[in-house]
């Protein structure tokens, strides 16, 4: 999981960066809402030109489940 | 808790409350909706067991006993529900107002939405809403319509009132701001008061 990526995340998620590590859960109730989403499938979409699928990532409880999306693209 | 009317020719009405992380509270709850018509489908969630509790709160103050539309909306520990108990279709979606979005998210809704008056978490906002109106309902919609692959129109009527045409159909959305958060509310009548006003829980 390289910076970039989470630095993306973290950006997303309004979380320090440091705090960003493959183990970080996704929960719908607390960081993973609608919004959350979209500023992700924005953001994958900008820097890896990668168009991922809403319900696919909305179903990521990991962020590691989030990056393993992007390299099966 | 507020609850407030939102339209007095009609009986639409519109909850925020607070969730309660109690084992007690979430037991009582649970209780007091198991053989009611408000039973949640989703027990295992403290959010959907307190929302339900609440619309059957609200639907009892609003003196709902027939059919009803319903709507909820979550942020963090807050929740909203909006009640029509004339069957209208309406929604609800909150947003605390120190809600960041990323540059490239803006960016997606500009490119979307270029000559709209109205700021991108507003824009946000009134999509959920459609969404949560229309019958289809996934975060598929959310990004489809967010990135203009389907043809969503969003008018401004008003300060903070908008028409949204989706296909064949037209709702309107008012946004208002209370209690640290921006409310959306759709429904299929442009019909708002100006303020939401309180009532003691």
């Amino acid at each position: 999981m390289n910076e970039k990526f989470k630095l993306l995340i973290a950006e997303a998620l309004e979380m320090d960066l440091a705090d960003i590590n493959e183990f970080l859960a996704l929960d719908p109730e607390e960081n993973w809402d609608s919004i959350a989403l979209l500023s992700v499938i924005s953001g994958i979409d900008t820097q890896y030109g990668i168009q991922l699928n809403g319900d696919e990532l909305a179903n990521c409880r990991k962020i590691s489940e989030v990056y393993d999306l992007i390299n099966k693209k | 808790m507020l609850i407030s009317q939102i339209s007095k020719q009609d009986d639409v009405w519109v909850a925020l409350f607070q969730r309660n992380n109690s084992v007690f509270l979430d037991f009582f709850m649970r209780v007091s909706i198991l053989f009611t018509r408000f039973a949640s489908t989703s027990w295992h969630s403290n959010r959907y067991i307190t929302s339900r509790y609440e619309l059957s709160k609200l639907a009892i103050f609003a003196g709902a006993t027939g059919p009803y539309n319903y709507c909820f909306s979550h942020s963090k520990k807050l929740s909203a529900v909006i009640l029509s108990s004339e069957c209208e279709r309406v929604s609800i979606d909150i947003e605390p107002l120190e809600r960041q979005l990323t540059k490239t998210l803006k960016v997606k809704i500009r490119e979307t939405f270029p000559s709209l008056m109205l700021s991108e978490l507003g824009i946000i906002m009134i999509l959920e809403c459609l969404i949560k109106v229309q019958p289809v309902s996934t975060s598929f919609g959310l990004v489809a319509g967010l990135f203009g692959d389907v043809p969503i129109e969003i008018v401004k009527l008003g300060q903070d009132n908008f028409a949204v045409n989706f296909k064949d159909k037209r709702f309107y959305s008012r946004i208002y701001i209370l209690n640290n958060l921006f409310i959306c509310i759709t429904r299929e009548k442009n019909q708002f008061p100006l303020n939401l006003e309180y009532f003691n829980d």
